[in-house]
């Protein structure tokens, strides 16, 4: 019975999809890792030997195969949320996603380092497409650099993907939402501030991240987004949740991501997201390849403002 | 590239080599059609469930002795429904008959019709039969599969039930159920309290269980607790854990599935290599003229793909409309028996059509991961033809 | 103009090699002596062991694949012996496929595929299916594929060794049209037809890999 317990949270559809298809993308990855090894350590495109020709044409099979996965893990990420929300069907006690990712140790380490991927991920598309438009091969060995990184997350992610699914249960009871979420902890909130202090450091980062990337200061856009998107996760939870459900006592990050809120979630932590990822990308880009592009800071203001928008509509209008 | 005019392409070298593709995209519509009808079948069951779970009773409540259900106390109602946040309670009276010369179970509901019914489908069954005419004679209302069942043991509109007491019970039938219920009503006879105790061995001041109308659902956890509280030796059931037992039934009989369909995926997915891996000298030659006009590694990686793409996808879409004509059109003969065999009786089953999309993103993935990747090595092979093949004569 | 310094590969040893723009060279040697090396070197498909090749003055050895791609497609066009078009195709389609590594649009890949189809005189077999023309059809449409996107070197591999001797004749009437456009030539040969042309600016003779005139 207990067993069957387990056998029931690996073998129901959704969680066989997803545990198979990181699996075929970690064999993809693990099948280029030598290749992209060789070009970091070999790659020179002045020298016209037979290797280093074939080099080159195993350069692309390697970069085909990191686009692919890639763009598929991207794919999973809401796919993975989705599926955290079907399995609080069947686990007892879980009313969301919240429930079934607390419901062991390793959930939400899963979702950090899941999340890390997607910017990594994002990162190295930004600098194959850079790449591909060049004359010469110039960023080849750097992104094999960013690669060899990501790969890194990719196994110690599968490993905690693996983890959290075998040590799920339908026979234990798990903590839903409210409990997790409760407002009793203000302490919840970091470094001990409390909402008033934490709305101030949200808009006022956000203010400094939408000048910063007009005036094109990426190093202040970097640090700043970053600071941002950890304020900004708590103050989802813990301010705008409550106008998003109607509901002064409830603070959670998946219900909102549910069919009763219209989806909302996708779109806030979507627009929040996108906004994030163009503002440190130049200086990840200066410091990798040594470029910036004027594109990413418009972008990032966009996504930015439409964050805030659709956050503070809920205050004003809802 | 333009987007247009190369899909516009690859929609041409499709068509003309359609030989090419046509097995591939034959065994992936196959493929593709037995999980789609499978997971119709289980997304229309769930809904199916659901609904009728949605009409039962917020809790109920059954005495336990031994490590086994008894039958409980009716007076014990009183008690409950002093409770606050209590509405109102029922006294459940049910059991299985045993037909032992078919080796076949009825489900027996017996229903106080002049009490409060806190169970929607039996207040609108209550509401379709003429109460006088019911209660004026032995009768009873059956579902569609205990009604195949007595005509085909030539039981011309009646039953004679023999319980433990040894005595005989002979019941008419009034009607019959609606299809809408069928996956767990079929097998299910509705009587009067008084034939359903005599004929389940149940005393009169005893009831199967007890079910609860909650007012406030929100206030369900604290009004389990009260009870687990004072009645320790009772099993207190929710409309939650009943939604989650069908749903793990459900999930189980999905995951063997899977499983088994899996290992025949894999088969396929190997013949998909060995076929792609196979580069005649003619596709060499092909793919050599493309570089030569002008077409880069990414170019040739970016053809081939989208062709199996649109190939694949081309598979899916139809694999999955034929599933819907299969389940919910024809009613899904075959997989019915595969899905529904632990039901006593022959079922009619009538799927309500559900579509999830959800669920069919679910296939979607399931499918294209595993085809992409096992072909973009062969590809890729491809892609990297030396121009000069096209100068060997 | 096409320069090319100290090349070695395969069976090519240190050529040197100037060819001039809107020149018309032919390259002769027999069978197996370099010709068709030397024409993919120039072409772009093919990359030397040492050396350089410089194509208006850029060193196109350094160039990344993709990048390579796009010039030939811009730059180069390439004429095979057995002409090498999609058989399973018809005409429009095989020009197409030119086309688009360039990016065009249908109305402009439309007005190029016009163009070239009247300038080779083919036009009014557009849609025809390539299996049903004849040699000297098929060697006029590889011709169009090969001047679709105006390139300004058109390289020749023996043009001349499937056709009789009219469509050959015609052949050398339309060759003589394309070095009037201005385009630079480059045909490897041993047909005794390239012997006294009058608008051949340059003959070259490979044997065994080595410039021998």
């Amino acid at each position: 019975m207990m067993v069957n317990s387990y056998i029931n949270i690996l073998l129901s559809p959704n969680t066989f999809i997803l545990l198979l298809s990181d699996f075929i993308l970690l064999f993809l990855q693990f099948s280029v890792l030598y290749i992209v090894i060789q070009i970091i350590f070999k790659w020179n495109f002045n020298l016209h030997t037979s290797f280093s020709y074939k080099l080159e044409n195993r350069s692309y099979f390697a970069m085909l195969i990191i686009y692919f996965t890639t763009i598929i893990k991207l794919l999973l990420y809401p796919y993975f949320i989705y599926t955290l929300d079907t399995l609080s069907s069947i686990i007892p006690g879980a009313m969301c996603g919240a429930g079934v990712i607390s419901a062991n140790i390793y959930g939400e380490k899963l979702l950090i380092f899941k999340t890390i991927i997607l910017f990594l991920g994002g990162i190295w598309i930004v600098v194959n497409n850079l790449d591909i438009k060049q004359k010469h091969t110039y960023f080849m060995i750097n992104k094999s650099k960013i690669y060899l990184v990501l790969f890194f997350f990719y196994i110690v992610e599968f490993m905690y993907e693996v983890l959290f699914f075998t040590h799920l249960s339908t026979a234990s009871i798990v903590t839903c939402c409210s409990a997790i979420y409760s407002t009793n902890a203000t302490n919840a909130l970091p470094f001990g501030i409390n909402l008033k202090i934490l709305l101030i450091l949200f808009y006022f980062s956000a203010i400094l991240i939408f000048w910063a990337n007009i005036k094109q200061k990426y190093k202040i856009s970097f640090f700043c987004s970053l600071f941002f998107f950890y304020i900004a996760y708590y103050a989802v939870i813990y301010f705008f949740g409550p106008y998003i459900y109607d509901l002064p006592t409830h603070h959670c990050p998946f219900c909102m991501l549910q069919k009763d809120y219209y989806f909302i979630g996708y779109f806030i932590f979507g627009s929040l997201f996108l906004a994030v990822f163009y503002a440190i990308l130049n200086f990840i880009l200066n410091i990798t390849i040594d470029k910036t592009i004027k594109k990413y800071y418009f972008l990032s203001n966009i996504f930015l403002v439409i964050f805030i928008l659709i956050t503070s509509f809920y205050i004003f209008f809802h | 590239m333009n987007i247009k005019v190369l899909f516009y392409f690859i929609f041409v070298t499709i068509k003309k080599e359609r030989s090419k593709y046509l097995s591939l995209f034959l065994i992936s519509t196959i493929l593709i059609f037995i999980l789609s009808s499978f997971m119709f079948v289980v997304d229309a069951s769930k809904k199916d469930i659901n609904i009728l779970i949605q009409n039962q009773p917020s809790l109920i409540v059954k005495q336990i002795k031994s490590g086994k259900v008894i039958d409980i106390d009716e007076d014990i109602q009183d008690q409950f429904l002093s409770i606050h946040g209590v509405l109102n309670s029922n006294c459940r009276v049910y059991g299985r008959y045993y037909y032992e010369p078919a080796e076949e179970y009825f489900n027996i509901i017996g229903v106080d019709f002049f009490s409060k019914q806190n169970q929607k489908y039996l207040k609108k069954l209550i509401n379709t039969i003429d109460l006088d005419k019911f209660l004026a004679k032995p009768y009873m209302i059956v579902g569609s599969g205990v009604k195949k069942f007595l005509d085909y043991y030539q039981y011309k509109g009646y039953y004679s039930f023999r319980p433990s007491n040894r005595s005989i019970i002979k019941l008419y039938i009034y009607s019959t159920f609606q299809k809408d219920l069928n996956i767990v009503s079929s097998d299910t006879i509705i009587m009067d309290i008084s034939y359903a105790r005599q004929i389940l061995d149940i005393k009169n001041n005893k009831c199967s269980d007890i079910s609860l109308d909650i007012e406030n659902l929100t206030e369900q956890t604290t009004i389990l607790d009260k009870i687990k509280a004072k009645y320790w030796d009772m099993l207190l059931i929710s409309k939650q854990d009943i939604s989650k037992y069908y749903t793990n039934f459900f999930s189980y009989k999905s995951s063997l599935f899977f499983l088994l369909y899996f290992l025949s995926f894999i088969t396929f997915i190997l013949i998909l290599y060995q076929r792609y891996s196979l580069i005649n000298s003619m596709e060499k030659k092909q793919i050599a003229i493309f570089r030569i006009l002008g077409w880069s590694i990414l170019d040739i990686l970016k053809l081939k793909i989208i062709e199996n793409i649109i190939v694949f996808f081309s598979a899916f879409i139809l694999g999955v409309n034929l599933a819907y004509f299969y389940i919910f059109v024809l009613n899904a003969p075959i997989l019915q028996n595969i899905f529904f065999g632990f039901l006593n009786l022959s079922t009619d089953i009538h799927f309500v059509p559900t579509v999830d999309m959800l669920s069919i993103f679910s296939i979607f993935l399931f499918f294209i991961i595993p085809l992409i990747s096992i072909v973009l090595y062969p590809i890729w092979k491809i892609a990297i033809t030396s121009p000069t093949e096209a100068l060997k004569y | 103009m096409i320069t090319i310094q100290n090349l070695n590969k395969l069976i090519l040893k240190d050529i040197n090699l100037n060819i001039k723009d809107n020149t018309l060279v032919v390259v002769k040697g027999v069978s197996g002596s370099g010709k068709s090396t030397l024409l993919s070197l120039i072409g772009t498909f093919l990359k030397p062991q040492s050396g350089s090749i410089k194509i208006n003055n850029e060193d196109i050895i350094k160039f990344n694949d993709i990048y390579l791609a796009r010039y030939r497609a811009k730059h180069i066009g390439f004429v095979f012996q057995d002409f090498n078009l999609f058989e399973n195709l018809n005409l429009y389609e095989n020009l197409l496929a030119s086309i688009l590594p360039l990016g065009d649009d249908f109305t402009q890949a439309d007005t190029k595929i016009d163009i070239a189809l009247k300038k080779i005189n083919i036009f009014h077999k557009k849609y025809q299916q390539i299996s049903l023309l004849s040699g000297g059809e098929k060697q006029r449409v590889a011709i169009a594929r090969a001047i679709i996107n105006n390139p300004d070197i058109l390289l020749f591999d023996e043009p001349t060794a499937s056709l009789d001797k009219k469509n050959s004749y015609q052949f050398i009437d339309i060759l003589e049209n394309l070095k009037k456009d201005g385009k630079t030539i480059v045909i490897s040969t041993h047909d005794i037809l390239f012997d006294n042309l009058s608008f051949i600016d340059q003959t070259i003779g490979i044997d065994d890999g080595k410039l021998i005139y």
